[in-house]
């Protein structure tokens, strides 16, 4: 069947590979593009699945509570190598664009199988990129869960990046052989130019970027974090917030002075505790980070009940793990489970104050779980009970 | 490679899209399609043609010594604006939470901006300083001589040309001789010329 007369037009007027002139397209550019991008979107992976398998270990898996900073490092590189793709895929897109314009589409099964999980990377690619940027701004426009698909997404890029490497890799070991000379007199890019402009752009987004989990002294760190979704030194008490009081729906309970937290099960006796009780308990003070999944960090001063100590006061068993519960009603993060690693560890605490005063009620108030190299959302605010297992 | 490729990329895929099934059933997949096809169409439809268009209009409009600090500014703006959208854009700017996006990122996009036009316009200034100093020579010289669609002479005179700031225009900087034939010249056609591969030897010549 003969497509209609507007259609075979329009395959007529659209370009040829040879129709674009310009030298920046070019299969040695797109190599050293590729490796780039071959780099960040591993580290993107790896980081991303170190951060996963953080807030859901499966049962053989107990994440060490040191070093005290690893997570802090791991979603900074997450987040970092992120934005710094943005920029390197759009400057490998541009170069390759050329090659959307082959014709015949299906040259062979061969080819065609190449093209359809070329167009799988790029588009998961952008999705991934998108997806993860728009998150870390807090913005949601779409239908979709954001955590599980950005997770199960990752694999479909990473395979589609796999099998893309398989089929440039003897290309690409040529294209580097030769180096990227050009003329300079015509005033334009050279290659090496445009390159270097890629990786100038992804520098400034990470440079513009860092100050939200590396502490620079304000305001220094405002003018030189333009684009920090939080600035470490920023927020009640001079740490940033990621949930609110309000929007968690605890502001009536946290203040109650009825509030009391309960230490039970696998306990010799169950606690109630009011928060007098608690800070009558001996006192701990710790530096700890908060790290938000989302990239950002802030270290901060706590007080409060080392969760070990408070385990041995219920007489609690020397092996046990904890769950916590929050006051907050619902929602994934409302409760967390706590291992052995990080229930042993003398800077995992139930804290009572941040930075030298009594916690604010979007830190946490009256107490919340602090604890080392552990994700933002895991450390549980508002917390009520506290559930001992042997 | 290629099978090693497909087989460590094809259980990855699999999984991821078993994984994705799962993670977002129907009607959520929907969207998590348009997101997927719509960073195709908006880049292969939308970003990539603009970037040509502009890119066009550069090679017209931006003269020669300012071409390279104008093509990176646009390129670092482009790439800037695009992963700065979501902040700007501040639809996650939450009243109750002020410590989260507490910048004004649409003020910072233009501050940052700013400081790389302002880099690039000292780079094309320098440029131009550094291309006008040699004065080669004035007047009508043609620079090809042709004849018909057939060129005369091969020996070219090939040129950066800038404007004079009196008004003349300044003429070559490198004389030599064009290593392919240069078919569509029009008679005193430098335009066109610029670029092209010279045969050696090429003379800088200094006048």
């Amino acid at each position: 069947m003969e497509p209609p007369a507007v259609v075979r037009g329009l395959v007529d007027r659209l370009p040829e590979p040879r129709d674009f002139k310009s030298r920046l397209h070019d299969p040695g550019v797109a190599a050293r593009l590729g490796i780039a991008l071959g780099i960040s979107f591993t580290l993107c992976m790896l980081t991303g699945l170190v951060s996963h398998y953080f807030q859901q270990p499966p049962t053989w898996l107990l994440w060490p509570s040191r070093p005290v900073n690893l997570y802090r490092l791991n979603q900074g590189v997450h987040v970092l190598s992120g934005l710094a793709s943005i920029p390197l895929l759009l400057a490998k897109l541009w170069t390759v664009y050329p090659k959307l314009f082959e014709r015949p589409l299906l040259a062979s099964v061969g080819k065609g199988l190449e093209k359809a999980f070329i167009l799988v990377l790029v588009g998961g690619a952008a999705f991934q990129l998108v997806s993860g940027s728009f998150n870390v701004a807090v913005t949601y426009p779409w239908g979709f869960s954001f955590l599980p698909v950005h997770f199960a997404m990752a694999f479909v890029v990473y395979g589609a990046l796999l099998i893309h490497v398989g089929h440039e890799y003897a290309k690409v070991r040529q294209h580097l052989k030769i180096p990227l000379v050009d003329d300079v007199r015509t005033g334009g890019l050279t290659r090496r130019g445009f390159l270097g402009v890629a990786a100038g752009a992804s520098g400034l987004l990470v440079l513009g970027t860092a100050g939200q989990t590396v502490p620079l002294p304000e305001p220094l760190a405002r003018w030189l974090s333009p684009f920090a979704t939080h600035l470490p030194r920023v927020g009640p008490q001079g740490v940033p917030v990621r949930k609110s009081a309000i929007s968690a729906g605890v502001v009536g309970t946290a203040i109650d002075p009825a509030y009391r937290l309960t230490v039970s099960g696998a306990v010799g006796e169950v606690l109630e505790l009011s928060l007098d009780d608690l800070r009558a308990l001996p006192q701990t003070t710790v530096d700890l980070p908060i790290t938000c999944v989302e990239g950002w960090s802030s270290t901060g001063t706590w007080t409060g009940v080392a969760l070990r100590d408070l385990l041995v006061a219920a007489g609690a068993g020397p092996d046990s793990s904890v769950r916590v519960v929050s006051l907050q009603q619902s929602g994934v993060y409302s409760t967390s489970a706590v291992d052995r690693p990080h229930v042993q560890d003398a800077k995992t605490l139930l804290a009572l104050e941040l930075n030298g005063e009594p916690l604010h009620i979007d830190h946490g108030f009256p107490c919340r779980l602090i604890a080392p190299n552990r994700p933002g959302v895991l450390q549980t605010k508002w917390l009520t009970r506290v559930e001992v297992s042997a | 490679m290629r099978r090693l490729g497909y087989a460590l990329g094809l259980p990855f895929v699999a999984l991821g899209a078993y994984l994705v099934l799962n993670a977002a059933p129907w009607p959520a997949l929907r969207s998590v399609a348009f997101w997927f096809g719509g960073g195709i169409a908006v880049h292969d439809a939308l970003i990539a043609p603009l970037a040509i268009l502009v890119g066009a209009l550069v090679l017209r409009i931006v003269p020669t010594a300012a071409r390279t600090p104008v093509q990176a500014a646009l390129i670092i703006t482009g790439c800037l604006a695009i992963a700065t959208f979501p902040l700007v854009w501040g639809q996650g700017v939450d009243p109750s939470v002020p410590s989260q996006l507490p910048l004004p990122y649409g003020r910072n996009l233009l501050i940052v901006l700013a400081l790389v036009w302002l880099v690039a316009g000292a780079f094309a200034v320098a440029r131009a300083r550094r291309l006008r100093r040699p004065v080669l020579s004035r007047g009508p010289e043609r620079s090809v001589r042709h004849a018909g669609d057939q060129l005369v002479s091969s020996r070219v005179r090939v040129g950066l040309t800038g404007d004079d700031p009196r008004g003349q225009r300044l003429q070559p900087l490198v004389v030599g001789q064009v290593a392919e034939p240069l078919p569509q010249l029009g008679e005193g056609d430098r335009g066109d010329l610029v670029g092209r591969p010279l045969a050696a030897p090429v003379r800088q010549a200094t006048v």
